[in-house]
């Protein structure tokens, strides 16, 4: 009986358990690997031990401070890199297929951006006077600044540079922000809303980073079918019965949310949404109900080994994150459009 | 079966449409003639439902389309504009088989009869063989018949096409032609090509946007009508050994 249940969503869903069973064993290695290396070395035996200690209630002997290290510190910040890697990926896939462009992500547009000025906003200026978290200064700065340049890029038939300019702006006054505030640690929290790092991330930031990505995940998943609909333009998918404005609205909402929720916790991180799509694609095909769950998984290993990276590329300081994945994505973005050419 | 009723259509202050009714047969195809930006493009996205009138109605089986929902509508008329281009690698087999879309929910989800409506469409159009294909490796005569076979998965009971042999040779144009003049649904498509609309059941003739003249291809295709339309003399010749007359212009 599971077999013929296994044999009919292969046959639904070829090439993608493969890549899901991959993903997810590599997944697993990279939490490992994020959980024991670190300025204070764990052996993975301790991580082992530790996780069946707190998930399973087993009584292994572990020493009580690589076990708060791992726990408090290093699986936290796994899980918010996972489900941030996710959420960009699938924040995306999603932006790509509605805006019918292969060069979009939540960074190039502005939205990253507009979140970071939207939580620094909150959190230095205290705009909200506190009543509102920075969550949801991001969540407005990001619809903002996607609204701006989505107006500039009617305007202008230019979707691209009108996200640039949005992403310029954006950044452009969170530096004033915190620059204005006079704070001594001001440089250093520019360089964190501009290029993202992963420190000081807790336990609550998950509580509210995973549900995000699942409901995100979700509810794009929901909407496969209809993002299918996209593959030849607004109109096809409207004469196929999409209700082109609801969809659209629907899932730029549900992006910006992702968008904020991460970038509220980590700043901005660019080229996830923009790269990991493309991977993706070239794995399991162009149709949403692979292409999603796909570009959710590897976008989680991408982000994971990419902090781990940023831990230990230079011993004794931690590199934003940003420009690991700046390093990594910027030669793959050259890439894409290289192929992009040959193909015209 | 599908009615348009007074409808008008205007975009920053210019009509494109001035008001305009008629009546489309069951099973008729109707070819839509006019020379460049007469609104043969506009009106066929008013029929099916993509723009907005802003003024009359479109009708289906006596319902105003406004008041249908988008799948409700999707699945009655099929679309196709001209040139429709993807950049995505999509497979053939998966370009058909969005036109399942408005037929699929989470309760009603993919089953062996789409694929067997899948399969019958491209066996239709004669792309079983190019199933595995992807988009970007298509010819411009392949990819309309792609576009057409996945209108077909759609099973609407009203099709509209616009310009479907734009810039295809000659031997894709006549294959196009008689698969769209064969089928048993009814279709509603532009033309550039006098003769080749002269194939068509009834024809419309268009000229800024507004009707000039509606009826069998031999009456709207008058030389008078020809005239005032496109600005050009059109001489008809009779052949025995031809179908049907050849429309000669100078």
């Amino acid at each position: 009986m599971i077999q013929l249940l296994l044999s009919r969503v292969n046959t639904m869903l070829p090439g993608l358990y493969p890549v899901i069973f991959s993903a997810l064993v590599i997944l697993l290695a990279a939490v490992s690997l994020a959980l024991s290396i670190g300025e204070s070395p764990i052996p993975l035996s301790t991580v082992y031990k530790t996780l069946a200690n707190k998930l399973l209630g087993a009584n292994y002997l572990v020493d009580t401070i690589d076990a708060g290290i791992l726990w408090e510190y290093r699986l936290s910040r796994a899980v918010i890199a996972l489900c941030c890697g996710a959420a960009l990926a699938v924040s995306g896939v999603v932006l790509q297929s509605l805006l019918r462009n292969v060069l979009v992500d939540p960074y190039i547009l502005g939205i990253s951006a507009g979140a970071s000025a939207g939580a620094v906003a909150v959190a230095i200026v205290g705009v909200g006077a506190g009543a509102l978290s920075m969550s949801a200064g991001a969540f407005a700065g990001a619809l903002l600044a996607f609204a701006l340049v989505m107006l500039l890029s009617r305007m202008t038939g230019q979707v691209i540079l009108a996200g640039i300019a949005g992403a310029q702006l954006f950044h452009a006054l969170s530096a004033l922000m915190i620059a204005k505030s006079a704070d001594a640690e001001a440089a250093r929290g520019i360089m964190f809303w501009l290029l993202g790092n992963l420190s000081g991330v807790r336990w609550e930031n998950a509580w509210l980073a995973a549900p995000a990505t699942l409901v995100g995940l979700l509810v794009a998943l929901y909407y496969a079918r209809a993002l299918d609909a996209f593959t030849f333009g607004e109109e096809s998918a409207q004469s196929l019965g999409i209700s082109v404005v609801r969809v659209r609205l629907i899932l730029i909402f549900v992006t910006a949310m992702l968008t904020a929720v991460m970038v509220s916790m980590v700043g901005s991180i660019g080229f996830v949404g923009l790269v990991i799509p493309h991977a993706a694609r070239y794995l399991v095909g162009i149709r949403h109900r692979r292409l999603i769950p796909a570009a959710a998984l590897l976008g989680a290993v991408f982000l994971v080994i990419a902090d781990l990276i940023s831990r230990i590329v230079i011993s004794g300081q931690v590199l934003p994150i940003g420009v690991v994945t700046a390093l990594i994505g910027a030669p793959a973005f050259a890439l894409i459009l290289i192929q992009g050419a040959k193909n015209r | 079966m599908i009615s348009i009723r007074d409808l008008r259509f205007t975009l920053r202050g210019k009509t494109l449409i001035h008001p305009l009714s008629f009546s489309v047969r069951q099973g008729e195809v109707l070819g839509l003639i006019g020379p460049n930006g007469s609104g043969k493009s506009t009106l066929l996205r008013l029929m099916a439902g993509i723009a907005t009138p802003d003024q009359g109605e479109v009708l289906l089986a006596g319902e105003p389309v406004k008041a249908m929902s988008r799948e409700a509508v999707a699945r009655q008329i099929a679309f196709v504009a001209q040139q429709v281009d993807t950049h995505d690698r999509i497979y053939v087999r998966d370009a058909v088989e969005l036109g399942r879309t408005p037929w699929l929910s989470m309760s009603n989800p993919w089953t062996d009869k789409d694929d067997r409506i899948v399969e019958q469409a491209m066996q239709q159009l004669n792309i079983e063989h190019l199933s595995d294909r992807t988009w970007q490796t298509l010819s411009g005569g392949e990819r309309q018949r792609v576009h057409i076979a996945r209108v077909l998965a759609q099973q609407p009971q009203i099709l509209i096409l616009d310009e479907p042999t734009n810039h295809l040779d000659i031997q894709s144009q006549l294959a196009i032609l008689q698969l769209i003049t064969n089928l048993n649904t009814t279709v509603i498509v532009a033309l550039h090509d006098l003769n080749q609309a002269a194939q068509c059941d009834r024809l419309l003739m268009m000229q800024s946007g507004r009707l000039v003249d509606i009826g069998a291809p031999e009456h709207v295709l008058s030389p008078e009508n020809i005239r005032t339309v496109f600005g050009v003399n059109m001489y008809r010749i009779d052949d025995a050994a031809l179908p049907r007359p050849v429309l000669h212009f100078f």
